[in-house]
């Protein structure tokens, strides 16, 4: 996908993209096959991706796999991210589903952008507490499995297909757990 | 950002000491706060992110594979090898494309014709003809010079893609001729001509004569051929017959020991 | 011992009634070796030679102390060669980093990982790590260029071999390219044919002259420009008996020749010499004709 105005492919007229480009302009120069981009990249969202899947996953050679596998998704998928919000949180949605599929050891890979942005609801918006604070007590009260699946699918932004293979519990379970989380919240919050 | 996280939540977030709740604030903040991913990136050690990236560069550095070489890969041919063999045009996807079509038209032919074979089987050899045309030599390959002077040379260069160029023109011919009116022995009579047509024209090449020039030279000289042999003899598909295929034979033995003698001619080009 | 890298003893090439090359006596060892001449003198042809891709009609080649018309002894020189032909010998449709791995797999590396390792270490020495996967069609003159020298680095070659490396580029880009030459590690002998003698008196510890297929001149820079001492003066107008005269910048005529009786000499330079030799050389084959 080429954006008007991108001038990599004429001769050598066009910089590789340096510290000073934004993420999408980086993703864009991916998707012409610039690896200095990636690389670029890869230094500013490696730590933090390490460091969310480490908390969702004890194994470190697990963690270090995912990440590579990530990066490498987004080497090879970049033409397909189509400017839908945040490039971390697109990063993130690749990431966690290939820890997913390599917890189940799936042979199938689930494909990017598969998910498109679901609107979140005025609950989970608050939920996802911007301001932090609030959430702390609220959630303190919460039971552990309730807390796992909250994370998992508004956190992580996973549907409960997937939070259900993720946590290893059936799905109908994580529906139930995360409505009842839902209104325990609503009442701790209110 | 309206605001960022506190360096104390974050060391705590580093240091897996965090409450729940707070982490899931700081993700979710993460994922739209530039300034405070770099003061996650200080934290994490850096020789683990620099030894995950040198997996990632081995993989992004490996050069895509096209269909066509992807195929030879997996039919067993070394990953390196097929990389030369794909570089010139004779065995990319297009090309090959090309040939099954031209094969598929003269099947069409030679059943419209009906019982005669002779378009499919005076087309089939002129196939590897072509092929090794546009296979090596300084025409067709930019980098030829190069490949001379290196190690592999230009006779092992030049054997390699012939090879391919034959084998996969026997497997496209011998594909198509499955769908000659009733196949039989002479459903197979075009590999031998094509073995002896295809290396005589390696050893013209290595004369004076450019590949191109041999292979036209042999291609017409082989059509002029069977054309005059069809013409003077009775017997239908005398050119094929078991006489000519003994000939062809000898023929192909012949050229074959004479282009390995010929070796320092495609090492050391007179005129390069 | 430092055995000569190139010896090559009065070697002939004929092309048809032309001969190439005539009774050449050449050597070079680790160091920047130049070969000088004008198109046609024969330059092309003896890199070739050199290079093992063209075998000499007459005369004595040993490289790295092998004799190339052996076939075992020239696949081992080649394992250690380096070749920049004239023509820069892309594949369009090849990445950068696709056409150096390419000729990695003709030097016989085998070995993917070991390979992309060397051909990232050779992209990196010329400055092209940055486009390594952009593609050869979309590379700018002075890249591709960088790129053909690039292959020729692989694997630390000890013979390195270019033939007009320098040949359209601009003074920027050629100075780019002087610095990644001379700052080679491993001290290869290198072999650079040029008709431009800036790139002589730049890199060049040793120069050979080559005009009309012989050698007209064996050694360095300062001994080559000493030669036409004696022959450069300077005057206010044009001389018609010098051989070569043109205007400098501040309008006087520089000629090299004979000088006539009382001319304000010059100190030669290597372009002087070069002109000198050159344009006797013309001479000669002229009236020869």
């Amino acid at each position: 996908m080429n954006r008007p105005g991108r001038e990599s492919d004429k001769r050598g007229v066009s910089t590789p993209h340096g510290q000073d480009s934004d993420d999408e302009a980086l993703i864009a120069a991916i998707a012409d096959g610039e690896s200095v981009a990636l690389r670029t990249l890869y230094d500013r969202h490696a730590a933090w991706l390490i460091l969310r899947l480490s908390r969702r996953c004890a194994d470190p050679a697990i963690v270090e796999e995912v990440v590579q596998d990530t990066f490498l998704a987004v080497w090879r998928g970049a033409h397909r991210y189509r400017a839908q919000g945040e490039v971390a949180a697109w990063i993130w949605g690749i990431g966690i589903r290939r820890l997913i599929d390599r917890l189940r050891r799936r042979s199938v890979r689930l494909t990017l952008g598969e998910r498109t942005d679901l609107e979140p609801s005025a609950e989970e918006v608050v939920l996802l507490g911007i301001e932090h604070g609030d959430l702390a007590p609220a959630m303190d009260r919460l039971s552990p499995e309730l807390r796992a699946v909250l994370q998992a699918t508004i956190l992580d932004g996973l549907t409960t297909r997937e939070a259900a293979r993720l946590l290893g519990i059936p799905q109908g379970t994580v529906k139930t757990r995360l409505m009842r989380a839902r209104r325990e919240l609503r009442e701790a919050l209110a | 950002m309206s605001w960022h996280v506190h360096e104390d939540t974050i060391d705590a977030y580093v240091g897996g000491r965090i409450d729940e709740a707070s982490a899931f604030s700081l993700e979710a903040h993460l994922l739209a706060c530039a300034s405070c991913r770099d003061a996650i990136s200080t934290r994490v050690d850096v020789g683990d992110q620099e030894r995950i990236w040198h997996g990632i560069r081995e993989q992004t550095d490996r050069p895509a594979v096209r269909t066509a070489e992807w195929a030879l890969i997996k039919i067993g041919v070394p990953a390196h090898t097929a990389r030369l063999l794909v570089a010139t045009p004779s065995l990319r996807s297009s090309w090959l494309l090309g040939v099954a079509g031209c094969l598929a038209f003269a099947v069409i032919a030679s059943r419209a014709i009906g019982q005669a074979r002779t378009p499919f089987l005076v087309l089939a050899p002129l196939v590897p003809l072509i092929g090794v045309a546009v296979a090596f030599g300084r025409p067709v390959d930019p980098a030829w010079e190069i490949g001379l002077a290196s190690p592999t040379g230009g006779f092992r260069l030049m054997l390699l893609r012939a090879t391919g160029v034959l084998v996969t023109s026997a497997s496209l011919a011998g594909a198509a001729a499955l769908g000659l009116p009733r196949p039989g022995w002479s459903a197979a009579a075009w590999l031998l001509p094509s073995l002896a047509v295809t290396v005589l024209t390696l050893v013209v090449s290595s004369t004076v004569v450019s590949v191109t020039s041999a292979a036209s030279g042999v291609g017409i000289g082989w059509v002029v051929g069977v054309t005059v042999v069809e013409r003077l003899s009775s017997a239908p598909l005398a050119a094929f017959g078991p006489v000519a295929q003994i000939a062809f034979a000898i023929l192909a033995a012949t050229s074959a020991i004479v282009l390995v003698g010929r070796r320092d001619a495609f090492e050391r080009p007179t005129q390069v | 011992m430092e055995q000569a890298s190139i010896e090559m003893t009065k070697v002939t090439k004929r092309f048809g009634r032309v001969r190439a090359l005539d009774g050449v006596t050449v050597s070079a060892g680790p160091g920047v070796t130049g070969l000088l001449g004008p198109n046609g003198a024969g330059k092309t042809t003896l890199m070739r030679m050199v290079a093992t891709v063209l075998a000499p009609d007459e005369g004595i080649v040993r490289l790295l102390g092998r004799d190339p018309a052996r076939a075992g002894e020239r696949v081992e020189i080649r394992r250690r060669l380096g070749y920049m032909p004239q023509e820069p010998g892309l594949y369009q449709r090849f990445t950068a980093f696709e056409f150096v791995d390419y000729v990695a797999i003709l030097k016989e590396m085998t070995d993917r990982r070991a390979r992309h390792d060397a051909v990232r270490r050779a992209l990196d020495a010329v400055g092209l790590t940055d486009v390594a996967h952009r593609k050869v069609k979309a590379l700018s003159g002075g890249m591709r260029r960088r790129l053909a020298l690039a292959q020729a680095l692989l694997g630390d070659a000890d013979l390195l071999l270019l033939d007009e490396p320098t040949a359209g580029l601009d003074p920027e880009q050629r100075l780019r390219f002087r610095e990644v030459v001379s700052q080679l590690p491993h001290r290869p002998a290198v072999l650079l044919s040029t008709h431009q003698t800036e790139d002589i008196t730049a890199m060049c510890e040793r120069v050979f002259v080559l005009a009309g297929g012989r050698v007209r001149f064996d050694g360095s820079p300062e001994a080559l420009a000493e030669t036409a001492r004696g022959s450069v003066w300077v005057d206010q107008d044009r001389d018609g008996g010098a051989l070569l005269s043109w205007r400098m910048g501040d309008g006087r005529y520089r000629h090299i020749g004979d000088p006539p009786a009382g001319a304000a000499m010059a100190v030669p330079t290597v372009d002087d010499a070069y002109l000198l030799m050159v344009g006797d050389a013309r001479e000669a084959r002229e009236a020869a004709a």
